[in-house]
């Protein structure tokens, strides 16, 4: 079981990138728990600077992008 | 260039039998000349530079700052505001990313001020448009822009004015922002992808915003008499520059949109000031930045803030239409 967060501050990358996410994990979603983080202190206290973020269990992977589907599933290991 | 404009003739005067003398000829050959222009350079120019920026990222830029004297900073800040992409609705967690390094506040908001003025997009359409006199002087007032209104800043010892949410993120710096190591090479396919991401994502953005701005300047192109800006608007008339920066406040526009608009104002006559003087206000002081920066900055810091702006786009205007006059 993996953790995944995306943090973003609601603007449209990072809706992009929550969808996209949710896409890349189809048929696997037991896997992965997926988390959205919009606080903007929570944002901040993981001392993210550019928006959106992806973590996989605390380590940042996707920062300050959009990743595709396809990306997203490479760096999870989903062939 | 003139590949566009042969594509304009051909498209308006042969395919839609227009007379040349027309207006409407005038305001769809202005259209049809900028839409393909323009989108053929986004395309080609914004793949190139994000292939040569891929991995420049803020955190890169707040660690080669925060060990720089503070003298050089300021110009630096803002130099990086114009070449690093980022997106407005990170304008926060940047601004206390800068902040928690222990950046001054003045140096954050010289980066913060030139980010929407200057970007490559901006400056690539404004060569081509407007020539690389202009968009060298474009790009050269943005930066000063940044510059000065971040000594401003530390000046009036702008700290005071935090919100106490800031203040409070402030005390607390952050160790988790050794994550990743940013300093790491990136391979050719690694920035290939990235350049097509951000082509995507850019064009995605942008194009409503070319659209509508070329619109905009070809009604003007076509159905504007040269006489009413001259008339009304001429170099000599002192109030015309900040009537212009206070019409360009509520007219939130990127960079891209606002750009053929200008194109077409200075066709028609409008002066040099008062047309960078426009552009500058309408891009750099909108009213989505105002609430986000609300969030960090106590209003009165807010209205200092945009009257500084203000009070240096009207100056700059001013400067440039009397070196016009002369």
């Amino acid at each position: 079981m993996q953790n995944i967060i995306i943090y973003g501050s609601g603007c449209k990358k990072c809706q992009k990138l929550y969808i996209n996410t949710l896409e890349a994990i189809t048929g696997k979603e037991s896997d992965y728990t997926v988390e959205k983080i919009t606080d903007m202190e929570s944002i901040i206290a993981e001392g993210i600077m550019s928006t959106p973020v992806l973590t996989v269990d605390g380590k940042k992977v996707i920062t300050g992008q959009i990743a595709s589907i396809k990306t997203i599933q490479e760096i999870l290991g989903i062939a | 260039m003139i590949l566009f404009t042969y594509f304009a003739d051909f498209l308006v005067y042969t395919i839609f039998g227009l007379s040349a003398d027309t207006k409407i000829a005038g305001s769809l050959h202005f259209f049809f000349e900028d839409i393909s222009k323009i989108f053929v350079l986004l395309i080609i120019l914004i793949y190139l530079i994000s292939l040569l920026r891929a991995g420049l990222k803020p955190e890169r830029i707040r660690n080669f700052l925060s060990g720089k004297k503070r003298g050089v900073s300021y110009f630096l800040a803002s130099l990086f505001g114009a070449v690093t992409p980022f997106c407005s609705c990170s304008s926060i967690p940047l601004f206390m990313g800068f902040t928690q390094a222990g950046i001054p506040l003045g140096i954050t908001m010289a980066f913060l001020i030139t980010s929407p003025i200057v970007n490559e997009i901006a400056l690539v359409l404004l060569g081509s448009l407007l020539g690389w006199k202009f968009m060298v002087l474009y790009a050269g007032v943005g930066i000063i822009a940044g510059v000065l209104g971040g000594l401003f800043i530390d000046l009036i010892k702008a700290d005071r004015y935090l919100t106490p949410f800031a203040q409070n993120m402030l005390g607390n710096s952050s160790e988790s922002t050794t994550h990743v190591n940013y300093s790491k090479k990136i391979s050719l396919s690694e920035r290939n992808t990235f350049a097509l991401t951000e082509l995507r994502t850019i064009l995605k953005r942008v194009w409503i915003w070319v659209f509508a701005g070329v619109g905009i300047g070809a009604l003007f192109h076509g159905f504007v008499p040269e006489s009413f800006i001259l008339n009304y608007l001429g170099a000599g008339k002192i109030w015309t520059v900040p009537a212009a920066v206070v019409v360009g406040i509520p007219l939130y526009s990127n960079a891209t949109g606002i750009i053929p608009v200008a194109e077409s104002l200075l066709q028609k006559g409008l002066p040099l000031g008062t047309t960078l003087a426009f552009m500058m206000s309408t891009v750099a002081a909108s009213l989505p930045e105002f609430m986000m920066l609300k969030q960090v900055m106590k209003i009165k810091l807010l209205l200092i803030f945009f009257a500084m702006l203000l009070f240096f786009f009207t100056l700059t205007g001013w400067i440039f239409n009397f070196f016009t006059i002369i």
